[in-house]
């Protein structure tokens, strides 16, 4: 630690650290290719934003810290310095892994030695940070162990430029500005832990009124003193700078440091941190909210743009064709042509591309030189450069389409693709020749589909695949119900069932259907793995606001009509073969008790309703009764609890008969079992 | 021209409880805890004052069994307000929901419900205008005690369990409640469903319920409704928390009846809010929550948190019982001395107040201290801080500090009492040399 005197002096140099790589892999494959902080936003690399947000808060001095594609963001940086009056600096250190790394790394480098802001290279923000530095300066004059101060942003939980599943809780004091303690929340709350906050009760004695924030967008702008570099190198498993560095300090009885905050409510600041993030901020910067950092204030030299009604930004030299519609909110770059009939909405256009006639696009992000041919559709989706959409080319939702991908005539692109040009083994730096994927871009077409590094990044921690799917891009429409859904899903949906169909309007029930249907066919039919037809469904689940309850009781007829009983041992068709294959995914839908009690019910009304005989549905039924309880997907009690219940004896003879069937497989359950019901439900668990 | 009868807008209940916190002086010799002086007027009589400020015509007093003939004769006899007042006896150990469930019957309009022993100089239009324009199902008062200014307190310490309450920041919605001995020891949570639905919410564990509540007429059903199932004894550690749980928890608000309470207050009682909207030409509010498909809960609990600057406090320890009366001393607009029957070289503090009849013998002084009245105070005594009721005789060369002597007892002479409580009717021989101490007649109960 350098000694203490320096600290103070106010006349220092204002110094910035950018960490210019986010450590995550959302934008992959985009960023196999190129430096995330280079990502054209609205046609400007993402780190201009920061460069321009740190030049207004009056940084003299900027270190940028890049690990990945580091002689891009170099490049860039030299560039860029040429014509700002700060000096920037790059450090690069290419075995960062976290921020802590680089956090380690900047203290043994010994650049810094005074307070200084600590941002990511992804913040676009238009606030002002004079007054945050001298309320940190104030309060390091008072207080030696006030080493941090977090920016953080009023919004309400669902305001659009907050991440989701990136959420935060922060409890403060509002008399001391102390942050107490530090939650992260995640989207999808599968554990009780994740759908509660917990802290410590000792922080009562010493704050005694607290105020619990779940409004603060946290867009990780640190005003950092000295020691913070050096608490890391001190604490070397800091990995996070929330999860580990600040919940670390705040838990900390032994390093009595404390934490402050400083919050801002009428300004703009968010992070680019996914997909989904960087479609919400580049409409927040075409409308404007982050003024004065919008395209016709032309923060690069050679931009020109022009402002035009309805939020149209156009350089000048863009040629539009006489009949093409340029509905609201588009911004088109330099060079770039747009043909005949060709309908433009809600997009951002790059540089010099071309696109043809009859083309729509309509939320999606079109980088620098992409050829799109006559009559594509692009829908929600992110292009980067140079690359060519053939003729007849339907982009879906949620695509991310990485360099130089070819895509060949008269192909559909499924909804949330990624596709990438680079060879299947990145690791391997030999160049392993790509193999294009025809299935994916067509016959004349070049790339192939990207397949996520496997759970790769989640050996200390579980994560919810489903917390990776929301944040990404056009996920955002959905996603509000979704969290209700989550939160509803296992206890509610049960009981609701059976008057769902009046609810429900016949339209969407319909489309699910067959959009299951079609799931499961092609599942059964390509072999996919189990993890990769439950991911497909519950995509589908999540995308028609759906619950588990109607995915169960499509599913589990579904997987069953795939069974012949007459067929022979061997064929896969037999009931064994068929429920050892595809019963797990069965098995994941299945959550929880009265899941499971569900998942019965379904089952006995699906196996009468394939065969009206009971003979047959017998046949079906039994064997997987067995299977279910055998594997777990349902659990003794269930079992028992669906015996027992009304509805069982209910229904269609069939039904009723089927329950009988399972008559002697309680009896064994009954007797094996010594009952033990004094778990009563305690009351606080159950969620509304 | 015709008078229809006046409805009023909110019958008021005051709730005259026995006082655990302050014995002995609430025992049966001296009085109940309404009665008790604070500057030589019952405590009672501030809560009938505060309620006849905002408006309210209709009281019942519910006290318990013992102590009712004493209040029963104040109400009839002493007080002269214009309040039309009613009083009911409950059983001795009867809780404050179970009071009101007894009276279930009487309550016919939303009802305020006050603590005979919370003093406050609250405005009432304020916390009643907050139920009026918000209207909530509860409005509950809630209030930063102040610091005593320590020492000379009395010989029992109750300590107060530490409340943690937690309130909406934008709507002063109350949406948590916990008491630190239901908690588990180390740990604070909550869940995120409800910082969802109330993303700034402020914990404090210095505020206190002032047990001064506004409720909807459907709550007193309730209360019947579950007293019936099992006890709901009171209504601070019962039926608060149980509104506020029903404000987020479905299944508990449908099990405890919580909504079906308030589907009958709605039949029984359509009001006039949807003829309103009928006839007015202003788009109904549009009901974005239902439209969601959430549920939304009947219930909604506003706390009213209390200025800093405004007093307020309960009488309901001996230390608080001592603050008050100090505080009021001060404060209080009465001739301080109206007997005027010192004598030469007696010494009277300005902040003391000395009721009418009470004679004090020479060279006597008496400092902080509130006297009432036909008291005798007998030569060279020193009183500092303390409270002497009515017809007390405190003899020669007595000394007392930080003690209340309670009504028709008898100090006699040479003793010295420092933070003692002396119960009513007792004698405390002479040359008695106590502290901290409870002087008090043992009594068979």
């Amino acid at each position: 630690m350098p000694p203490k005197e320096r600290v103070e002096s106010s006349e220092q140099v204002l110094q910035a650290v950018i960490l210019a790589d986010s450590f995550d892999e959302r934008f992959q494959p985009i960023t196999l290719e190129t430096a995330r902080c280079l990502l054209p936003l609205c046609n400007v690399p993402l780190i201009s934003y920061t460069f321009e947000f740190l030049a207004v808060a009056g940084v003299q001095e900027i270190f940028v810290f890049c690990c990945s594609h580091s002689d891009k963001v170099k490049a860039f940086v030299k560039q860029y310095g040429k014509s700002s009056n700060m000096k920037i600096h790059t450090i690069v250190s290419q075995e960062c892994m976290s921020v802590g790394d680089a956090m380690r790394e900047l203290d043994a480098k010994q650049l810094i030695d005074t307070d200084f802001i600590l941002v990511t290279g992804d913040v676009v923000s238009n606030m002002k940070l004079d007054k945050v530095l001298e309320e940190h300066r104030a309060r390091r004059q008072a207080d030696k162990s006030a080493i941090m101060t977090m920016v953080l942003k009023k919004a309400s939980p669902q305001h659009r430029s907050r991440a989701v599943g990136d959420g935060s809780l922060f409890v403060l004091d509002q008399s001391s500005k102390e942050c107490l303690h530090y939650q992260p929340v995640k989207a999808f709350k599968s554990t009780r832990q994740d759908r509660r906050m917990t802290m410590g009760m000792e922080i009562f004695d010493k704050h005694p009124e607290v105020q619990i924030r779940n409004d603060l967008i946290d867009c990780q702008v640190d005003i950092c003193s000295v020691e913070v570099p050096a608490l890391f190198t001190e604490n070397f498993d800091y990995q996070d700078i929330r999860a580990d560095f600040v919940h670390g300090i705040l838990t900390s009885d032994l390093l009595g440091k404390t934490i402050h905050f400083h919050e801002v409510s009428d300004v703009y600041a968010a992070r680019v941190r996914s997909t989904q993030m960087y479609d919400a901020i580049s409409k927040d910067i075409i409308s404007r909210w982050t003024f004065p950092m919008v395209p016709d204030s032309n923060l690069q030299p050679d931009d020109c743009y022009e402002f035009r009604r309805g939020l149209v930004y156009k350089e000048r030299s863009v040629v539009l064709s006489r009949t093409c519609v340029v509905e609201e909110k588009v911004v088109i770059g330099a060079n770039t042509q747009i043909a005949e009939n060709s309908v433009l909405s809600n997009c951002v256009i790059g540089k010099n591309c071309i696109i043809g006639a009859n083309v729509k696009i309509d939320n999606a992000y079109i980088w620098d030189n992409v050829t799109i041919k006559d009559n594509c559709v692009v829908q929600h989706s992110i292009i980067a450069n140079g690359a060519v959409l053939e003729q007849e080319v339907t982009i879906s939702k949620g695509c991310l389409i990485s360099f130089n991908v070819i895509v060949g005539a008269n192909t559909t692109v499924p909804a949330y693709s990624r596709l990438t040009t680079l060879a299947e083994d990145e690791d391997d730096d030999s160049d392993a020749t790509l193999i294009s994927d025809p299935a994916v871009v067509g016959a004349t077409g070049r790339g192939r589909s990207f397949k996520e590094a496997e759970v790769s990044d989640s050996e200390d921690e579980e994560v919810d695949p489903k917390n990776k799917l929301v944040n990404r891009l056009a996920f955002d429409l959905s996603i509000l119900e979704l969290e209700h859904q989550a939160l509803n899903d296992s206890a509610s949906d049960f009981e609701s069932e059976g008057s769902d169909s009046e609810v429900d309007t016949v339209n969407p029930a319909e489309e699910l259907d067959r959009e299951i249907a079609q799931t499961l066919e092609r599942a059964f039919k390509e072999g996919h793995d189990i993890d990769i037809a439950a991911l497909e469904l519950n995509t589908l689940r999540m995308a028609s606001n759906s619950n588990f309850h109607e995915m169960r009781k499509r599913i589990i007829p579904g997987v069953l009509r795939n069974i012949d009983l007459t067929a022979k041992v061997g064929s896969g068709n037999t009931v064994k073969e068929v429920l050892a294959r595809w019963g797990p995914l069965i098995g994941k839908m299945i959550h929880d008790e009265a899941d499971q009690v569900d998942g019965l019910f379904i089952l006995q009304r699906a196996c009468a309703g394939l065969h009206g005989d009971i003979s047959q549905a017998q046949k079906l039924f039994a064997p997987a009764l067995r299977y279910f309880y055998d594997v777990d997907i349902t659990e003794e009690d269930s079992i028992l609890g669906w015996y027992h219940s009304e509805k069982s004896r209910q229904g269609t003879e069939t039904e009723r008969k089927l329950r009988d069937v399972a008559t002697p497989m309680i009896e064994f359950l009954e007797q094996s079992s010594e009952d033990d019901e004094d778990d009563e439900d305690d009351e606080d668990d159950e969620d509304e | 021209m015709s008078y229809r009868k006046r409805v009023p807008e909110f019958q008021a209940v005051i709730m005259a409880g026995y006082g655990n916190g302050l014995y002995p002086l609430t025992e049966e010799n001296n009085m109940p805890k309404a009665l008790l002086p604070v500057v030589n007027q019952p405590m009672i009589s501030y809560q009938l004052a505060w309620l006849e400020s905002s408006g309210v015509t209709d009281v019942i007093v519910v006290s318990l069994t013992s102590g009712s003939k004493k209040l029963g004769h104040y109400l009839d006899r002493v007080y002269e307000g214009q309040l039309h007042i009613s009083m009911e006896v409950v059983d001795d150990n009867t809780g404050t929901a179970d009071a009101l469930a007894a009276i279930k019957d009487k309550i016919n309009t939303d009802f305020i419900v006050i603590s005979c022993d919370l003093l406050t100089a609250l405005i009432p239009h304020q916390l009643l205008d907050m139920h009026r324009s918000e209207d909530p199902t509860v409005t509950a008062l809630f209030f930063e005690p102040l610091k005593g200014e320590g020492g000379a307190s009395g010989s029992s310490k109750v300590k107060e369990v530490t409340q943690y309450v937690g309130i909406d920041g934008s709507n002063s919605q109350l949406i948590y409640l916990n008491n630190s001995d239901d908690m588990d020891s180390d740990e604070f949570s909550l869940r995120l469903s409800l910082l969802e639905k109330h993303p700034v919410m402020n914990v404090s564990r210095l505020l206190q319920d002032a047990h001064l509540y506004v409720f909807k007429r459907w709550v007193i059903d309730l209360i019947a409704e579950v007293s019936n199932k099992r006890t709901m004894a009171s209504i601070k550690e019962h039926v608060l928390p149980l509104l506020v749980k029903s404000q987020h928890q479905r299944v508990l608000a449908d099990r405890e009846g919580v909504t079906k309470a308030v589907e009958a207050a709605i039949a029984a009682n359509p009001g006039t809010q949807k003829l309103a909207l009928s006839l007015s030409t202003t788009q109904p509010p549009e009901n974005e929550e239902a439209s969601a498909g959430e549920w939304k809960s009947p219930v909604t609990c506003k706390a009213f948190v209390l200025p800093k600057e405004v007093y307020c406090a309960r009488g309901n320890t001996i230390p608080n019982y001592f603050e008050i009366n100090r505080y009021y001393t001060k404060i209080t607009d009465k001739d301080r001395n109206p007997g005027a029957t010192s004598q030469v070289q007696t010494q009277v503090g300005a902040d003391c107040l000395i009721g009418d009849d009470t004679r004090i013998g020479e060279r006597s002084s008496v400092k902080k201290s509130t006297i009432g009245s036909h008291v005798t105070i007998g030569k060279n005594v020193k009183i500092v801080n303390s409270i002497v009721m009515d017809h007390a005789i405190i003899e020669d060369n007595v000394r007392i500090e930080g003690c209340i002597i309670c009504n028709g007892s008898k100090v006699c002479e040479k003793s010295t009492l420092k933070d003692c409580e002396v119960g009513g009717g007792f004698r405390v021989e002479k040359e008695t040399t106590a502290r901290n101490e409870q002087l008090v007649d043992f009594q068979e109960q």
